[in-house]
């Protein structure tokens, strides 16, 4: 029973859930979560014909933490709306991913390795709570918080809301390479061109049909894994098409934010309001 | 100390223009070295495929179908509104477009079948658009998200309906539905696989909404909402009125480009995703590619297609890579579009202090 909620993976999406939190939570609309998944995935597969585990872990998370702060250029220095840049290094990033992932590849598989299912409770549970204690008991959290809800008024009292914005995408972004690490070293173990496409958007959808709150997130994320594994199941049985189940995510990610909008719940679950907003501390010309 | 700021500034109209231009010939370099260096051509051969792709007619294939998808969404933008959802609003167009065609009487009906259902894929488009845009006004929930979340809602909606009630009676399990009547396909131009009925409306759009956008009242209005919503309150039209009035604009024309795509090149409804086939996410960098003007869209779809094309050209030579190279391409030069953006509205300014 419990391998069927918590399986691998649940643990490689709610990495990625909870990197996406992290960020969003910063008031950075994070659309390039889905080339950044697509690419990290095509790395560790590269990476795993030639390196130990843990090396390769280590170097895939130093590469996607380099394209962070590339994204962190763009949005706070060029000043550029984070959608566009997500779009459009989202195409670039589907782009080299397949390109890696073709050039550099060896054989067709890797040696998967295997998670042992306690490891994964232990790792699901700790991931979870240290990303709660980073967001909600210390410093740097209330900052990256107070970014995502007022950058104006974070940068009077003194925090210097693109130094925050960056943290944030590196911590974020680690946790996200760790999913897509997870996701195609101990899940898939083959690799196809584009493979991992529109995960990200799908950890997207779940951050979003959590509020943005990573305790929630780990409730969202083990419902809908144990829905979306259990397709076939539910197929046989209740005569539930696929398409519905898949479709199930971004339906409730729009409904449950809804709810959360227009009931009282909102006090008590703020959802980071300044999502999106460029921001722009006006200087001294000379 | 050097001390680095940044500030906003005011860049002549020329000289962005030239910015633009500059930009557009340097990604089609990009294009060029990076195919010939990947693919190991000289040069020449990979500029003459480049020539070619440029006059290739085929090319307005993809036109007719960013180029009003575009239209719409440099309304939407220009209101300050984010619509991720073309490609969503692309695949449920197609929907309505297929159903008219289909299971209605007037799909046998020459002119009026094709009519109607274009007309439909608009209204069913402009319906998907209308959903994230309420959410957005009464309960302000983020559009950007929304509207991406209803994309993949779109894909699944049309993926439920090929592969369950829709599916066609003689297409051997395939997911899709029967062909569309005769009556009800638009010609295709001899030879190619793209009409001149939907590129003509598109063009009398460019006119309708550049006179829209920058000559009547409500136009007006819709440009000012991003920067000052409090003075369009203030001369007498609601705010509300005019956000909702954008974004089902433009989810109407990117679902007339979706019923487009039903009638002229797929004749069927397909799964969702082969339908949109991401263009819907290429329509927002046309429009932005554009700078949000209406006339510079054909330019920038026109481009945006040929780029789409060369990609096709250079596949045939390694099919495996050739695709994501072009992304590779396609991705950079948005990138560069961005930067061209920043130049031409901030300047980095140097301050030595002691």
């Amino acid at each position: 029973m419990i391998e069927n909620l918590l399986n691998v993976f649940t643990l490689s999406m709610l990495f990625m859930v909870l990197g996406n939190i992290v960020i969003e939570r910063s008031g950075i609309i994070n659309l390039t979560i889905d080339g950044v998944v697509t690419l990290a995935i095509a790395i560790s597969y590269v990476l795993m014909q030639r390196f130990e585990p843990i090396l390769s872990v280590f170097i895939v998370v130093l590469l996607i933490v380099a394209i962070a702060f590339i994204i962190s250029l763009f949005i706070n220095v060029l000043h550029a709306s984070h959608i566009l840049t997500g779009l459009s290094m989202n195409i670039a990033l589907y782009g080299l991913s397949a390109t890696i992932g073709v050039a550099l590849s060896i054989e067709r598989t890797i040696k998967q390795v295997i998670i042992p299912q306690s490891y994964v409770i232990i790792l699901a549970l700790i991931v979870t709570f240290m990303v709660w204690i980073l967001l909600y008991k210390t410093k740097i959290g209330t900052f990256i918080r107070a970014c995502g809800f007022n950058p104006r008024a974070s940068e009077f009292l003194g925090i210097k809301v693109w130094k925050v914005r960056t943290i944030a995408l590196a911590i974020g972004y680690t946790l996200i390479a760790l999913g897509s690490y997870i996701y195609i070293v101990a899940y898939r173990g083959a690799w196809l061109p584009y493979s991992g496409m529109g995960n990200g958007f799908l950890a997207l959808a779940l951050a979003m049909a959590s509020s943005w709150h990573p305790i929630l997130a780990l409730l969202i994320t083990i419902l809908f894994v144990y829905f979306y594994t259990s397709i076939y199941i539910l197929q046989l049985i209740y005569g539930m098409p696929a398409a519905i189940v898949n479709m199930l995510p971004f339906t409730v990610s729009i409904a449950i934010v809804t709810i959360i909008q227009i009931t009282p719940i909102k006090k008590k679950l703020t959802i980071p309001r300044a999502l999106g907003e460029v921001y722009f501390k006006e200087e001294r010309a000379t | 100390m050097i001390k680095i700021s940044i500030v906003k500034r005011e860049f002549p109209l020329f000289m962005s223009i030239s910015l633009r231009i500059a930009i557009a010939i340097l990604g089609l370099l990009i294009a060029v070295t990076t195919a010939s260096f990947i693919f190991q051509q000289d040069l020449h051969t990979t500029l003459s495929l480049l020539t070619t792709s440029f006059l290739n007619l085929n090319v307005l294939r993809y036109v007719s179908v960013f180029l009003p998808t575009a239209l719409g969404l440099i309304i939407a933008y220009n209101a300050s509104l984010w619509n991720l959802g073309a490609e969503g609003q692309i695949v449920v167009g197609a929907m309505g477009a297929t159903f008219i065609a289909l299971f209605t009487p007037l799909g046998n009906i020459e002119y009026i079948g094709p009519a109607t259902s274009l007309f439909f894929s608009s209204i069913v488009g402009a319906l998907w658009a209308f959903i994230p845009i309420i959410l957005k006004i009464y309960f302000n929930v983020n559009e950007a998200l929304t509207t991406l979340m209803m994309n993949y809602i779109a894909y699944y909606l049309v993926d439920y309906l090929v592969y369950g009630p829709w599916r066609g009676k003689s297409v051997y399990g395939y997911p899709e539905t029967d062909m569309i009547p005769i009556p009800c396909r638009l010609q295709r131009v001899v030879g190619y696989s793209f009409s001149l009925y939907p590129l003509l409306i598109s063009l009398i759009f460019i006119v309708v909404i550049y006179f829209f956008l920058y000559k009547t009242r409500v136009g007006i209005s819709i440009r000012a909402l991003s920067t000052s919503s409090r003075a369009v309150e203030l001369s007498g039209i609601s705010s509300i009125k005019l956000a909702i009035l954008a974004f089902i604009l433009s989810g109407a024309l990117a679902g007339f480009a979706g019923g487009t795509e039903v009638l002229v090149y797929h004749r069927k409804l397909v799964p969702g995703s082969k339908i949109g086939a991401g263009m819907g996410y290429i329509s927002i960098m046309v429009a932005w590619l554009s700078s949000l003007n209406p006339i510079a869209a054909i330019v920038a779809s026109y481009y945006v297609s040929t780029l789409y094309i060369f990609s096709l050209a250079i596949q045939i030579g390694s099919i495996n890579i050739g695709d994501a190279v072009a992304r590779i391409v396609i991705g950079a030069i948005f990138l560069l579009t961005i930067v061209s953006e920043f130049i031409s509205k901030y300047k980095i300014v140097l301050r030595f202090e002691k």
